[in-house]
């Protein structure tokens, strides 16, 4: 792996985990912990083991797993809803709405990208 | 690389998009309250253009809020009363639609008609403004909003008045209540004195034309009021126990509230609630109008007594 892209890696990395610390500490504010705590969580697994590369491998892979089916399943209601008319809130058709499919797609690839195998070995050695 | 990074951000930033202001100044309301209320179901509605470039077909997207909003400042403005914006953020109904969306984001609109005799106590009048995906929304809940203005515009003009009224519009009644929620958190945190909360929802339809009102969940006292007014007036009055609407978001936080409707639970009302066809030409302006009246005369025993 050469230098940029394995800063490129490290920056997609750190910047996925900051955006969900950002929307805990966004639920949080308002009375709903749990994503925050969940947030902090994984932050803390990945700071506690950033140095056995065998953990961070099947933490990044999971992860990176996560990223997918938060992607996937966003993708799949805002879908649905746009299809089924009366399937939920204006709220859910707000947010997944083509704006929101974009964003959706876009930690889709950053879900991808951070699974790719060769991509992950390479950054870890 | 480097232009994956600018198109991601770009992505990123597309999301805040920018509201296009629409110059909106509109004509005086008609000065007979029921031709009044008539102009206002009509434009919440898209029966009548809100601007020449903007019709509101229905109060869903925030835009449309947006524009609902300010088409309800301008109508109180009217009244020379003043506007107030309650901006909320709330979380959804579970942890697992957190993870997956952003919090609900409103804008309840109010306005204080001030007691004339010092008093820091306030009767809250209060009706949602949004309405489900591609519905006008006439009955649910345009009619409400013009009885309240009808009832802000006859108490006005009440010369001497022991308490503050405080008139609500709601923001997201159709998503679980979010906007009468957030408002009543609100006034439990500014630790406002409230005698009586009273929502309104759904005051449109009377098709067996006996102007009857339905009340729900009324404390005694309240019912009493309603009683006694509605016997004066000689409209039917019965109660349930419906606990589907805003009132609901008060009572659970303490307060002493209570909702109007139509006959709801007695079958008498609309049939196309959050349907496309709950439009302008199905509501009944005389059963407004003397729902109007009613609430009218409740709120103004309530506010001249001491
Ligand atoms: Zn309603």
């Amino acid at each position: 792996m050469t230098n940029k892209s394995s800063t490129l890696y490290t920056v997609i990395l750190v910047l996925s985990l900051f955006l969900f610390l950002i929307k805990g500490f966004q639920y949080a504010v308002l009375g709903s912990y749990i994503p925050l705590v969940l947030a902090l969580v994984i932050c803390m697994l990945f700071y506690l083991n950033r140095k056995k590369k065998k953990a961070l491998n099947i933490l990044i892979k999971i992860w990176a797993l996560l990223i997918i089916i938060w992607s996937l399943l966003r993708l799949l209601i805002g879908t649905a809803d746009r299809f089924g008319k009366e399937l939920m809130e204006n709220h859910l058709q707000e947010n997944l709405g083509v704006t929101g499919s974009l964003i959706s797609l876009l930690f889709l690839v950053v879900g991808f990208y951070l699974f790719n195998k060769k991509r992950r070995q390479q950054w870890l050695n | 690389m480097k232009l994956n990074l600018t198109f991601i951000l770009l992505i990123l930033f597309f999301g805040c998009k920018n509201q296009e202001d629409i110059n909106l100044s509109i004509e005086n309301l008609p000065s007979k309250t029921i031709d009044a209320q008539r102009e206002i179901v009509s434009v919440l509605t898209g029966n009548k253009k809100l601007s020449t470039d903007y019709t509101i077909n229905s109060r869903t997207t925030p835009k449309e809020r947006l524009m609902t909003r300010r088409y309800l400042s301008e109508a109180l403005n009217q009244l020379n009363l003043k506007t107030l914006e309650h901006d909320y953020r709330e979380p959804n109904s579970n942890v697992f639609i957190d993870l997956l969306v952003s919090p609900f984001k409103g804008t309840n609109l109010y306005t204080i008609i001030p007691s004339t005799i010092e008093s820091d106590e306030y009767v809250l009048l209060g009706a949602h403004y949004d309405t489900a995906r591609n519905c006008p929304g006439a009955n649910d809940n345009a009619s409400a909003m013009a009885l309240l203005y009808g009832v802000a515009k006859k108490i006005s003009n009440v010369p001497v008045r022991q308490k503050n009224v405080m008139i609500v519009f709601f923001d997201q009644e159709e998503e679980d209540l979010v906007g009468s929620r957030a408002f009543a958190k609100y006034l439990k945190k500014k630790d406002y004195k409230i005698h009586s909360v009273h929502t309104f929802d759904q005051i449109g339809w009377d098709k067996d034309l006996d102007k009857a009102v339905e009340i729900e969940l009324a404390t005694k006292k309240l019912e009493e009021i309603y009683r006694e007014k509605a016997s004066e007036l000689q409209i039917p009055i019965h109660t349930t126990k419906v606990n589907s609407t805003d009132h609901q978001s008060f009572r659970e936080l303490g307060y002493n509230a209570l909702g109007i409707t139509e006959e709801f639970a007695n079958g008498d009302t609309t049939p196309f609630k959050d349907t496309p066809k709950d439009t302008f030409d199905t509501v009944d302006f005389e059963y407004l109008e003397s729902t109007t009246n009613l609430v009218f005369e409740v709120i103004n025993h309530i506010v001249t007594q001491n």
